[in-house]
């Protein structure tokens, strides 16, 4: 079930009907796993026993974990959860990728290998690191496992967050699932209107720009220079307004619910450094790889060499993360090369670039990755980029609306560094909230593309 | 004093209904409009609201005053001297209507412009409405044909099956009460909103909700995008043709011809396809017709190379070039065809 459904609104209705009304914590527990186990059965039944599997191994682990004092059962313990963990994650997800490039290696020398028909279980990657969390922050000492086995199974599988993040953590979801929440119409009111301005994104803005964006990439070589800009921009808007918009949407529903979830997209395209793009953009993953990844791989501890290589080791990986192809994995090694070069000249060059230069070349570097990201191979992204630059000539497509959406991306980023900010969460008792509720509501309904069209990031 | 929920309700009552009225303000600049549809009592057909303003607001943003007989561009009828003018009815589907681009782009403007300008003007008909196939055609041509004293059909033809259902029975022409009634008490906004929201996206199958679990077909659950290898159009059964132009001839005894415009080249997947899939069976079609003593002209040739040329005739800058509608400049092809068959046919007559 994707929140961008009608039937999605009909099962939030019943599901905050039956739990504001459950005032039992263990009961409105129940009835939030029973709902949470639905909505992922919505999509393919048997991907629940993953989901059930995970959240039976992360649970005994971490008890194991926590009842032994010496360090190598623990650590023994936690291999366990790593492996079953990502072993799964990489079979489901990158196992077909292994073999087609260990086929491209292993054909010159006559040899053949054949892959699997392997569907990609939805939110495989989210739940992953949200349950490796877990196990490794009890291994760290930094969380004690939890007891009731229902409020674990709830966390693993805890709708809002469930397919496509946040990744919230253990220690920030459990403790609030060990109470029954207090209900507040300010919170609600706000969740609701979270919901709303996610559902205005993902449905309006997004998709309004994934029809072009689908289109140009499919055949970069027919369009001309302009109009692959205008993609290559339209594509930029599209995976931030859906990614920020399900973010957005899984926010306020959880609020709605009752819980506060961490917060994910700071209008990433006003950064004016990678580093600082990267502290904007899918910033519950970032600090995910900063804390069980660059940390323990060294960090900026040490300095020299190896911080340049925890860097791009966990921006490589990072880039993998999103998806098995090698154009993800350039993805990562651009993102992590910018990262260093940054480094290397603030660091060690002592360089300091005026706001302007270092956000015109942080958006050079995030527009090239994205052309990276969104195309089927690395061929297809040379003839895009190639194409862009020499301005080439094709077809001069600049749809309206496309270019309406990309206003609104502006305008938005532009009046969050204003005193607009506040007035853009529609406080309850301002005068233009019904208004503009309304106006966005019957926008969704009168404007929205048509076609459904999945959240991007549900195939990570 | 009123209560807190008293002014709750007031203030949201309030704000509801003024931005209820700014989208009704707006909307026209982005909804297409929804007309009463009458019989009309010539055609004995459904046409649109003669006197009316169709607005075209999905792929080609376009408005279309409605003439006499519902006719989509035409300001008025020809009277006077004018009306010792060769007169053609022009047939077709949405393609031949054109409401995505402007009335003096329309195909039937563009013909008239075109002999005006060689000095041998005519009179092109737009009879065409959004659906229509061969059996709409044939149903209308006896009672056209003396009302407007033609001198002959132009059919414009893109897909096959159009022209092949000729021989199949007569088909119903109405459209409901409710529908009827529906136009003319709800503003247009209100009209679309409650079908998007109570019909499935072609608006013609009331919307099912699935509340089952999955796995379900992944065509319900995803976007689906044409396959690669489908063939634009579809083939029809080559031993039809000679039935289908001899119904047409038997509705018929004006001169009849018909303009070929299939959906191609096409940008499918981001590939160029120029073959619409029936090049075996065109030889025999064109053949049947001339038997019938029917004009058969392929427009394939003029559409290919102004889009190799990279002048697209079908799609708009908001929908997709090379998919779709003819655009003006498809529509000034396929008139500059139209304009060169009269002519040839005016000279052998």
């Amino acid at each position: 079930m994707v929140f961008s459904q009608i039937e999605f609104l009909v099962f939030l209705i019943v599901v905050l009907a039956i739990t504001w009304s459950c005032r039992v914590r263990v009961a409105r527990n129940i009835v939030l796993l029973v709902a949470s186990y639905y909505f992922y059965a919505y999509w393919d039944v048997r991907f629940c026993a993953l989901l059930v599997a995970s959240t039976i191994v992360d649970f005994a682990v971490a008890r194991k974990i926590d009842a032994s004092e010496d360090d190598s059962i623990r650590w023994r313990w936690l291999v366990v959860s790593l492996i079953s963990n990502l072993g799964v994650l990489a079979f489901f997800k990158y196992f077909n990728f292994f073999i087609e490039s260990a086929t491209l290696l292993l054909e010159p020398l006559g040899l053949s290998t054949s892959t699997l028909n392997i569907v990609l279980p939805v939110g495989i990657s989210f739940y992953t690191f949200q349950t490796l969390s877990y196990t490794i922050d009890v291994y760290r000492r930094k969380l004690r496992p939890v007891s009731s086995f229902l409020d674990f199974s709830l966390y693993v599988a805890f709708f809002p967050q469930l397919v496509a993040g946040p990744i919230v953590r253990a220690r920030e979801l459990l403790p609030q699932l060990a109470t029954v929440p207090q209900w507040s119409k300010r919170r609600f009111y706000a969740g609701s209107q979270q919901l709303l301005r996610g559902a205005v994104k993902k449905v309006l803005l997004a998709d309004r720009l994934g029809e072009a964006v689908d289109v140009v990439f499919a055949g970069p070589d027919l369009y001309s220079g302009w109009t692959l800009y205008l993609a290559a921009f339209a594509y930029a808007g599209q995976i931030y307004y859906d990614f920020s918009g399900y973010s957005d949407m899984a926010i306020g529903v959880a609020k709605m619910l009752g819980y506060r979830f961490p917060v994910n997209f700071r209008h990433p395209y006003l950064a004016t450094s990678l580093s600082d793009f990267w502290h904007r953009w899918h910033m519950t993953l970032s600090r995910w790889l900063r804390d069980y990844l660059y940390i323990p791989l060294g960090g900026n501890r040490g300095g020299g060499w190896s911080v340049y290589r925890n860097l791009m080791i966990t921006m490589t990986l990072g880039g993998l993360w999103h998806g098995a192809a090698w154009t993800f994995v350039a993805w990562g090694v651009l993102h992590g090369t910018g990262l260093a070069v940054q480094r290397f000249a603030s660091q060690s060059l002592g360089l300091r670039l005026p706001k302007l230069v270092g956000w015109t070349l942080t958006m050079i570097v995030v527009l090239i990755g994205w052309i990276l990201f969104r195309s089927s191979d690395f061929s297809a992204a040379s003839v895009y980029l190639a194409r862009m630059l020499t301005l080439a000539d094709g077809i001069d497509w600049f749809p309206p609306l496309v270019i309406g959406a990309l206003a609104c991306l502006v305008l938005e980023h532009t009046a969050w560094r204003t005193r607009l900010r506040l007035a853009m969460r529609l406080p309850a008792l301002a005068w233009y909230s019904p208004i503009a509720t309304s106006i966005m509501i019957w926008a969704l309904v009168l404007y929205a593309p048509k076609g459904f069209r999945p959240f991007v990031y549900f195939q990570f | 004093m009123p209560s807190t929920l008293t002014r709750v309700v007031l203030r949201w009552g309030l704000g509801v209904s003024v931005g209820t009225i700014l989208v009704a303000l707006t909307s026209p600049l982005f909804i297409r409009s929804y007309l009463p549809t009458p019989v009309n009592s010539i055609r004995n057909v459904w046409t649109l609201q003669p006197g009316s303003t169709y607005r075209w607001r999905s792929e080609g943003y376009a408005s279309t005053h409605i003439g006499p007989l519902g006719m989509p561009g035409v300001r008025s009828m020809d009277a006077g001297s004018e009306s010792r003018l060769a007169r053609f009815a022009l047939w077709g589907d949405s393609q031949a209507e054109g409401v995505s681009v402007p009335d003096d782009a329309k195909i039937f403007a563009v013909a008239e412009r075109l002999t005006a300008e060689q000095g041998n003007p005519i009179h092109v008909y737009p009879l065409a409405r959004s659906g229509d196939d061969a059996r709409d055609w044939l149903t209308q041509m006896p009672n056209v044909e003396s009302h407007l004293k033609l001198a002959g059909h132009i059919l414009l033809v893109v897909d096959l099956p159009d022209l092949a259902v000729a021989i199949e029975p007569t088909k119903t022409n109405s459209r409901g009460e409710f529908e009827q009634s529906i136009t003319k008490l709800l503003p247009a906004f209100v009209i679309h909103g409650i079908r998007n929201l109570a019909f499935e996206q072609d608006g013609s199958q009331p919307r099912s909700l699935r509340l089952s679990i999955g796995p379900v077909a992944p065509s319900t659950n995803i976007l689906v995008l044409p396959d690669k290898e489908q063939v634009v159009n579809t083939t029809v059964a080559s031993d039809i043709w000679t039935d289908v132009f001899a119904t047409i001839r038997n509705r018929t005894s004006l001169p009849v011809i018909v303009l070929y415009a299939p959906p191609v080249p096409v940008i499918m997947q981001g590939k160029v396809r120029i073959d619409d899939g029936n090049e075996v069976v065109l030889p025999e079609i064109r053949e049947a017709a001339m038997q019938s003593d029917i004009t058969w002209v392929d427009l394939r040739e003029p559409l290919t190379k102004s889009s190799l040329a990279g002048k697209w005739p079908r799609g708009f800058h908001n929908g997709q070039f090379g998919v779709g509608h003819l655009n003006e400049l498809g529509n000034e092809i396929v008139a500059r065809s139209l304009v060169d068959v009269v002519s040839q046919l005016e000279l052998e007559n």
